[in-house]
């Protein structure tokens, strides 16, 4: 595919949350344009990557398209993910419609009860008494990749020591999330919101892309978690496929990787679905070479996890690291959403050249 | 239309549409109308590459994300899927995401597939109310009736349209979805009928009103590559436009506003972007049907208007006359529109189905002889949301 400049980003971590949601929003759209050199004025069109749930009201985008940028402009509202809004932000671009195209994704946990949240996805009657709520959807995807690959608890407790001296801080403790996962291998979620600004192959006067977006890919798996691959992620593996073959490229071409790690084994199952480690190799491969290529932008998730924009924000936050640093090989990003990980998302970015 | 790729509609799937479905499932629902799609374009869910799911907000049905349940049941396995949310636009919003997904050149074949249940609560109204504000703006009992009910009045003191003409409106609605099996709500009434139905908010009474509907819809958008190599028939997408504007009502009325409540100066500015990639200039004169996402009576008067059919303020005498019924120089909903059928998650979808089975000439009983371009509208949000798509029978612009 032709490549989409990105012309400008803002990512905001709230580890305490201050303000309104709206001025979330517009502090961090504004932020990206700044960071652009461009103005609302130079928009065509504002996509918004967010949950009514997780914002407290029905059609949510009712209240925060204007703070986004979008007040009489072309707006759409993608509630999979920041990184799915900035797919359909990208194909407006290809397509010729707009030339000019901020995304924003935000997620404000500290105004919700998630686990309430996730409940209400379940279905009614079988699902719901049940409970298969996210840490426990989790739980069963950690269980069945131990079982699948011969990997052992210490696996986890490894991994979890290492990003846990890596960002210092509060361990999580032993308390069970679900077997086999322990909140210290889980990652607190925090508020959080980020914003790129999307323009064509030939940027507007005064704007200077950070990078570019190469190649992306999407796709979904069933909602019942007993009809997938146990301990395995494969529309993550289609996903990634796509992403590369649009860009041109293969795995091996791929200097870094920044990746949905709010779980130990949400890593481990990344690297894998991303192509990045063999089946079942991952913590091995991570305490080796591997290792210092996840994350090294934006950072260890268990610093905090900016819900349902993780993996916008992870690119803004390249974005940024690109401005002080450019160059550098084709990253990819990914964000997984949804129960156990039904859909997933990943982009290839690289940085302008030096 | 300066896209990448041309794109079009190559198949149109419906279920009926009724206060309950209890004969299917959410995601059966959602698959009825996509197999249905796919069958008309003679396609298998195989060809599909990319989903694009109609689904605005889930809490009509007491589900968070009910799309995630209808991945497998829509062919979405392993393959690209998003979900797109403009509330009551929602339709429209997904029917231009697809486009953009054959547009941009990355995928040949989409589905674009929704389904809604809003009947599954007992007071949709009561759901709807949640879209507000809920400190101050939900207190005072405000919901989509309510909110129709003040751009009613303000039509009627900036234009002096009447309740006779609004009733009007329904009437010809209910009689047009006569001779479409899907429609929800067809029959006939008069206007004596509807002016003595019980008043839900001043000016509007229940027949001004949209009906709660379930159902579903789904169109397959292809690749111009694919419909020529397949010899599809085609309803070219030749514009999409949006609009989007602050949920605040009270900044399209005061002094100071950018646009007036009264007008849909949202959907004016949506078809603007439309008509200009379509290349419409008289819209009067080149559009054959419109389409118009009008849930209420006063709506169809607000469209026609900002869809420049015809000046502002000769909609309701306009409609009272017979200028957009059969025969006319352009038949708006012939369908009989969203006031005879409105599962909100699909109602823009429904639109852009029936604009396109005209194209397609499988309208049945509705079809509007010889049609060459139709318009198909959605609104959303505290009516801040509009889309409008032009499709023609053949492609204009953009590269083959």
């Amino acid at each position: 595919m032709d490549p989409v400049a990105l012309a400008g980003a803002a990512a905001v971590r709230r580890a305490i949350p201050t303000g309104r949601l709206e001025e979330l929003v517009f502090e961090t759209a504004a932020a990206a344009l700044a960071d652009a050199g461009l103005s609302r004025a130079d928009l065509d069109a504002v996509v918004l990557g967010a949950s009514d749930e997780l914002d407290g009201r029905s059609i949510s985008s009712m209240l925060t398209a204007a703070p986004a940028g979008a007040l009489l402009k072309d707006e759409a509202k993608v509630p999979d993910s920041g990184l799915h809004a900035l797919a359909l932000g990208v194909m407006k671009v290809l397509s010729g419609s707009a030339a000019t195209v901020m995304v924003i994704s935000w997620g404000a946990p500290s105004e919700c009860s998630r686990e309430a949240i996730q409940r209400t996805a379940l279905e009614p009657f079988v699902e719901r008494p049940v409970g298969t709520i996210d840490g426990v959807a989790f739980g069963l995807t950690a269980a069945a990749y131990l079982e699948r690959h011969g990997r052992a608890l210490a696996d986890l407790d490894r991994r979890a020591d290492v990003r846990h001296a890596r960002v210092g801080g509060d361990r999580g403790g032993d308390g069970w999330i679900a077997y086999p996962l322990r909140r210290r291998h889980v990652a607190p979620v925090v508020d959080g919101a980020a914003a790129v600004v999307l323009v064509s192959g030939r940027p507007p006067a005064g704007a200077a892309p950070a990078g570019w977006i190469r190649g992306l890919g999407w796709a979904s798996d069933v909602h019942a978690m007993a009809e997938r691959t146990p301990g395995a992620w494969p529309a993550l593996e289609v996903a990634a496929a796509r992403a590369l073959g649009r860009a041109g490229i293969a795995i091996a071409d791929v200097a870094g990787y920044e990746v949905d790690d709010r779980t130990v084994i949400h890593e481990a199952l990344a690297l894998e679905g991303l192509g990045a480690a063999a089946p079942g190799t991952a913590f091995d491969a991570l305490d080796g070479e591997l290792g210092s290529r996840v994350n090294r932008h934006s950072g260890d998730g268990f610093a905090g996890i900016p819900v349902h924009c993780t993996g916008l924000w992870r690119l803004a936050t390249v974005c940024a690291a690109w401005r002080d640093r450019p160059g550098g090989g084709p990253l990819l990003v990914h964000d997984s959403v949804g129960l156990g990980g039904q859909s997933h998302a990943v982009v290839v970015a690289e940085a302008v050249r030096e | 239309m300066s896209a990448a790729v041309r794109a079009a509609i190559v198949g149109v799937g419906e279920t009926a549409y009724r206060t309950h479905h209890p004969d299917a499932t959410y995601p059966e629902l959602a698959q009825a109308a996509g197999l249905a799609a796919l069958a008309m374009a003679g396609m298998t869910p195989a060809d599909v590459d990319a989903v694009v799911y109609s689904m605005a907000p889930t809490h009509f049905m007491g589900v968070t994300d009910a799309q995630l349940w209808a991945v497998g049941p829509v062919g979405g396995r392993h393959k690209p899927l998003m979900r797109l949310h403009t509330g009551g636009a929602t339709g429209g919003s997904a029917a231009e995401a697809g486009y953009h997904h054959a547009a941009s050149g990355l995928h040949d074949c989409v589905l674009v597939v929704g389904a809604d249940k809003v009947a599954e609560t007992r007071d949709a109204q009561f759901i709807l109310n949640l879209i507000w504000d809920p400190f101050f703006e939900r207190d005072f009992a405000l919901n989509t009736v309510t909110m129709a009910a003040i751009q009613a009045v303000r039509h009627m003191e900036q234009y002096g349209s009447t309740e006779e003409q609004m009733a009007e409106v329904a009437v010809r609605s209910w009689r047009r979805a006569k001779r479409n099996p899907r429609a929800h709500l067809r029959g006939d009434i008069s206007v004596a009928q509807v002016l003595e139905s019980p008043l839900m908010s001043w000016p509007l009474k229940r027949y001004d009103c949209c009906p709660r509907s379930s159902g579903a819809a789904a169109v397959v958008i292809a690749s111009e590559r694919v419909i020529r190599e397949r010899g599809l028939d085609a309803a070219w997408i030749n514009g999409a436009g949006a609009l989007a504007n602050t949920v605040f009502m009270g900044d399209r009325l005061g002094p100071r506003r950018l646009t007036d409540m009264g007008d849909w100066d949202e959907l004016r500015g949506a078809a603007a972007t439309a008509y200009r990639q379509a290349g419409i200039t008289d819209p009067a004169r080149q559009i054959d049907v419109a389409e118009t996402y009008a849930p209420f009576s006063i709506n169809e008067i607000m469209a026609v208007e900002a869809l420049g059919l015809c000046a502002a303020g000769e909609g309701g005498p306009a409609i009272a006359e017979g200028r957009f019924d059969e025969g006319g120089e352009v038949e708006v909903n012939p369908s009989g529109g969203t006031l005879c059928a409105n599962p909100i998650a699909v109602t823009g979808l429904v639109r852009v189905c029936d604009a396109a089975l005209q194209l397609l000439d499988r309208a049945g009983g509705y079809q509007v002889p010889g049609a060459q371009t139709a318009v198909a509208t959605a609104v959303g949000g505290s009516f801040q949301f509009q889309t409008c798509m032009v499709l023609g029978r053949e492609p204009t612009g953009g590269k083959s």
